[in-house]
């Protein structure tokens, strides 16, 4: 425990769904502990503090950070430096925040793409005006500003400096516990450390592997699991071998395969391209290669803001 | 740590390439290079007094790691080892590279695009050299004696040499007597002599007395070192090279072999008939029995199957050596052996499947090793060829070729020795009974070794008739218990009943029945016609994927006596050569596994080509992967595989890529777009080897990046490389089926196959990435390709990465 003098923590979401406050919450008890050493700051899911609070804050008043989401916008890339210049401790917390994840497949559009289908193209849609956001417009009453919308969704470490990572869609509960206790004990890791295991999910997983051959490719729906054998040998792609582990293989215990949401292995930077050179390489028959129909939804669905290419080339 | 400090020779090959590379301007650019203390230039660097520079350097501490600008890489690089090893630096910290091959020579047209690739190489090459960390030597204990599975010719050859070598040996064999199939064989083509011969030892000091061609008059188990063990089978083999553990299990013969004397009372006494299978079924024996006339070891056999034993024990009574325990249980015997030769040999193909030839139905209708019986003096007949089913003699014969085998119904392949077996069995008739009316249906008459068209020529001479056709059907007319064959003449183009006593079928040769089970005991291959697989037909025909196992014979595929005896020769060196020292040295260049991010997903054992990777037990039934250090032979398919990075080969660290990568793309130089070209060390590198020296022209955009496999590449290391800059990307390996680590080639094609569609997801025109199978002598494919590539991607425009 903590001497009087309590801790300042701040959460902020970015481009996220938000599950990462929620997964906050799911602390359940564990919550009294942090507040009894910890105060809250900034939390602008549950608090109302505004951004010009902090702007006013001195710097790395702030001891840590979790910061969830990825920069999708000029106002998160904002706050995203804001809050590194006021944090001692800033997390990347989730997916989003770490590799980029659902938000990060954005990357396989750009702005104009993506405003063309939102905002023209949907069925919901009737926009006869054709308008779509501007970063300002002037109104009698004044000049509004809008965030800017970027073509490229960055991981909050390709934006400012991170200390530590907690990834997930969200992070394990079991894993925030520790991260918390480990930073409430003030023992702190190597920065760059992640608070997920440094072995993939498939450790994790309770299924078990026989021949370890993949023979064809299918979608869930189109197998008779047996609810014992890896999935990967029943045709259907599970991002286990490739995944950081952490989550105590969650999704495989509801009988769903991995799709990836603890990022790359330590040891790895690209975890899709991790995943597809092992899959080549077990795969029997060539033409298993042919039944994967979007490498990229199938092998990067959280990592392709922080893969090696980072986007898809728009012509 | 030690200060990394690299010395970089400069060989400018007696001035030669001075002539296209700007060598002032190499030099100094890498004086540049940090991490660079050493640069000098020569003539040549690997031997002579380049070499003593370099030995100089290291010995004065100048510098720690050595780059080798040299022009003959692949010897330098061992002479360039050896002698800085020798001067006390570890032999892995050189990086050798070619700058006249690979750089000055194809783009001699180009000289300034030369040297400016010449200076990217050598960045790349520095690098490298900067990341290499020593690599030890490792001895394993190698115990000196060799297990040869099978008792035929093969085995009982490789054995003998072996022992002769002063290995100890064991031969088992699973038959109660040795032999084999060739022991059945009555005689030998081309020189007619008598096939019992196998059995005697060549040229064994011990017995000099001995007839070199006969084993009536030999002493096969006298060879010392020589332990034979009969009726006997392997159960299971544990250990690694060098140190094998082999479990054999013997079965009870009944008779000690120690005390037998073969005085024959027992048989006679024994009161059980069986049918002889020996000699196929045509004659009986009894339930004790030794067969004829003579094999070894000299010693009857009880036939468990047939035996009454203490309800009769007869043979216990009259045996006056009292050699025979009727109680006598199977035993095991646990083998520890230095080494494996297996030489099971083949068999005959069962014809009954083959429903027009009747095989098994009517009983006049028999396979070659059925008639060989006949044809043996001493056999069921007395040599006369006979009717099975009445017993007449036999005098219209028609021998029927290909059968099961040239057929892809049954076995596509050719048996190679039936043509001649054929061949042989009618000249022996012929010989003995002019008269005999003998037919060789065949599709084409296969005698290609050294005599055997004489042999050929010879049957024709002595009358044997020969009819091009493969039969449709054999038909038994049961009035005259006379068969038909029904053939169509091809030559002559008209339909032939050949009216036939005996219809011999000349059936395929295939993999004997424990093959599938013996090859997964040892962890080795079978081919696809289930043939014992070697490890390159053409340079290691008797060596296996897994080290200290060694194949030969008729396991390898269907072979004639001469070239099965050249190949348990071959073996028996392989074998010797592997443990003559007691020990097995190795540099550790192999894959290591990082337990602590090994994630137990299990490929890695799947994918290695040597069995090399097992399962190590974490406990709560978590696994992680191990590397035997004595199997690897580091290809880096399972780095290739393994989608945690938990895997490194020792000789070349991803970081050593990474930084390779980055070092070849970091100038350009050229009006052109840059290209990668990973290459594995074997015959991919050997392409650009040779387009160099034949000094094919391609443009100096083209870098090529050396892994020791293509298997070891990964999809990050093709992502890597468009990042670094490069618009195209070539992977050029051996031949899918001529790798020389057996599956990378392939593997390569299947990530390379897979990267194409994910960067067509990426938005990247996949023709960008392309695999190249080549050979050594393909190095104008190699100029092709990489001339190829290059105007692809100009074509395709300027790659634009966000």
């Amino acid at each position: 425990m903590r001497g009087p003098q309590k801790l300042k923590f701040a959460f902020y979401w970015a481009a996220s769904c938000g599950g990462c406050e929620i997964a906050v919450l799911d602390i359940n008890e564990k919550i009294l502990d942090v507040v009894q050493v910890a105060d809250i700051v900034f939390w602008p899911v549950a608090i109302d503090i505004k951004y010009k609070d902090v702007e006013a804050t001195p710097d790395k008043s702030i001891d840590v950070c979790f910061f969830n989401g990825a920069i999708r916008n000029s106002e998160q890339e904002y706050m995203a430096r804001l809050l590194r210049q006021k944090s001692k401790v800033l997390v990347a917390f989730g997916s989003c925040a770490c590799d980029g994840s659902v938000v990060g497949l954005g990357n396989l559009w750009n702005r104009e793409k993506i405003f063309e289908r939102a905002y023209f193209e949907t069925p919901s849609t009737r926009n006869p005006e054709r308008t779509t956001p501007q970063t300002s417009l002037k109104v009698p009453q004044g000049e509004l500003e809008l965030p800017e919308f970027y073509d490229t969704v960055k991981t909050l470490a390709q934006t400012v400096d991170v200390d530590y990572f907690i990834s997930g869609c969200p992070p394990p509960v079991p894993r925030i516990i520790e991260a918390l206790d480990v930073i409430l004990s003030g023992r702190l890791p190597p920065k760059g450390s992640s608070f997920l295991l440094n072995k993939s999910v498939c450790d994790e997983c309770p299924r078990e592997k026989k021949d370890r051959k993949i023979t064809q490719v299918k979608r869930i729906y189109e197998i008779d699991d047996d609810f014992k054998t890896c999935f990967l040998e029943q045709g259907v792609i599970c991002m286990g071998p490739a995944t950081r582990g952490g989550c105590s293989a969650q999704c495989l215990k509801a009988n769903i395969p991995c799709t990836g949401c603890g990022g790359p292995a330590p040891r790895v930077e690209d975890q899709g391209a991790a995943m597809i050179s092992a899959f080549a390489s077990i795969t029997a028959d060539p033409k298993v290669i042919e039944q994967v129909v979007d490498p990229i939804g199938t092998f990067y669905k959280y990592s392709l803001a922080n893969s090696i290419l980072r986007r898809r080339v728009m012509r | 740590m030690e200060e990394v400090k690299v010395g970089v020779f400069l060989s400018d090959c007696g001035g030669q390439i001075a002539k296209i590379l700007d060598f002032e301007a190499l030099t100094n650019f890498v004086k540049t290079v940090p991490g660079v203390t050493l640069v000098a230039r020569g003539s040549e660097f690997w031997r002579g007094q380049g070499l003593q520079t370099i030995v100089d350097a290291v010995k004065t501490k100048k510098i720690n790691r050595v780059v080798v600008a040299e022009a003959v890489p692949k010897i330098s690089e061992v002479a360039v080892a050896k002698a800085v090893e020798a001067a006390g630096l570890n032999p892995h910290l050189v990086e050798v590279l070619d700058l006249k091959d690979h750089c000055a020579w194809p783009h001699r047209d180009t000289p300034k695009e030369a040297t400016e690739k010449a200076k990217a190489m050598l960045l790349a090459a520095i690098e490298k050299a900067k990341l290499l960390e020593p690599i030890e030597k490792a001895e394993f204990p190698a115990v000196k004696s060799v297990l040869v599975i099978g008792g035929g010719i093969a085995g009982m050859q490789a054995a003998e040499d072996l022992a002769d070598m002063g290995f100890q040996v064991y031969l088992v064999e699973k038959e109660p007597f040795l032999g084999g199939l060739a022991a059945k064989a009555v005689r030998f083509f081309p020189t007619d002599d008598c096939a019992i011969c196998i059995q005697s030892p060549k040229d064994l000091a011990a017995v000099t007395q001995t007839s070199r061609k006969c084993v009536y008059r030999s002493g096969f188990s006298e060879i010392p070192n020589l332990n034979i063990l009969t009726n006997a089978k392997i159960v299971k083999v544990e250990g690694s090279p060098g140190n094998f553990r082999v479990t054999v299990e013997r079965k009870p013969r009944y008779v000690d072999e120690k005390k037998c004397v073969a005085c024959d009372l027992c048989t006679i006494v024994c009161p059980v008939e069986v049918l002889d299978e020996y000699n196929a079924k045509l004659s009986k024996r009894k339930a004790i029995y030794i067969n004829k006339p003579l094999v070894y070891p000299p010693a009857y056999v009880i036939d468990a199957k047939a035996c009454k034993f203490h309800e009769c024990a007869k043979c216990v009574e009259v045996c006056p050596t009292k050699a025979i325990n009727l109680d006598q249980k199977t035993e095991q015997v646990t083998l520890n052996v230095g080494s494996i030769i297996v030489a099971t040999g083949f068999r005959e193909y069962d014809p009954s499947v083959i429903k027009e030839y009747h095989y098994g139905e009517y009983s006049d209708v028999v396979t070659h090793l059925e008639l060989a019986r006949m044809l043996d003096a001493f056999g069921p007949t007395g040599g006369v060829p006979i009717k099975p089913s009445d017993g007449q003699p036999a005098k219209r014969i028609v021998f029927v070729q290909c059968v099961g085998s040239r057929d892809r119904r049954w076995n596509p392949y050719c048996s190679s020795i039936c043509c001649m077996i054929s061949l042989k069995h009618a000249t022996m008739i012929k010989e003995a009974f002019p008269d005999a009316d003998v037919t060789i249906c065949y599709i084409d008459i296969r005698t290609t070794g050294r005599e055997h068209e004489y042999y050929y020529e010879r049957a024709r001479d002595m009358g044997v008739k020969f009819v091009k056709g493969r039969p449709s059907e054999i038909v038994h007319d049961p009035a005259t218990n006379t068969l038909i064959v029904e053939v169509e003449d091809e030559l002559l183009r008209r339909l032939l009943e050949l009216e036939a006593d005996l219809v011999v079928l000349a059936t395929a040769m295939v993999p004997s029945e424990d093959a599938k089970e013996l090859a997964q005991m040892l962890g080795i291959e079978l081919d696809q016609d289930g043939f014992f697989k070697e490890y390159n037909a053409k340079l290691r025909p008797t060596e296996t994927k897994r080290r200290g196992i060694f194949i030969c014979g008729g396991a390898v595929f269907p072979k004639d006596a001469p070239t099965t005896s050249l190949h348990a020769h071959s073996a028996a060196v392989k074998a010797a050569k592997f443990l003559m020292n007691g020990k097995i040295v190795k540099d550790l260049k192999v894959a290591v596994v990082n337990q602590d991010y090994c994630g137990n997903c299990q490929f890695c054992p799947v994918t290695c080509p040597y069995g090399a990777i097992t399962l190590e037990p974490k406990g709560d039934g978590h696994f992680a992967a191990k590397v035997s250090e004595i199997l690897c032979e580091g290809c880096g398919v399972c780095v290739g595989t393994c989608p945690v990075g938990a895997i490194e080969l020792r000789h070349l660290k991803p970081s050593q890529i990474s930084a390779q990568i980055k070092a070849l793309l970091s100038i350009n130089g050229t009006s052109k777009p840059l290209v990668l070209a990973f290459s594995c060390s074997e015959c991919g590198h050997a392409a650009v080897d040779s387009s160099g020296m034949a000094m094919m022209n391609y443009p100096a955009n083209v870098r090529v990046l050396r892994v020791p496999c293509t298997g070891v590449i990964q999809v990050q290391h093709i992502l890597e490389a468009f990042r670094a800059g490069a618009q195209g990307v070539m992977v050029v390996g051996c031949k899918p089926d001529g790798c020389h680590y057996e599956v990378g080639s392939q593997k390569a094609k299947q990530k390379v196959e897979m990267a194409k569609r994910l960067l067509q997801a990426y938005g990247i025109e996949p023709e960008r990435l392309e695999m190249f199978n080549l050979v050594f002598i393909e190095g104008d494919k190699f100029a092709e390709a990489a001339k190829t590539m290059t105007e692809k991607v100009e074509k395709l425009g300027p790659l634009q990465l966000a």
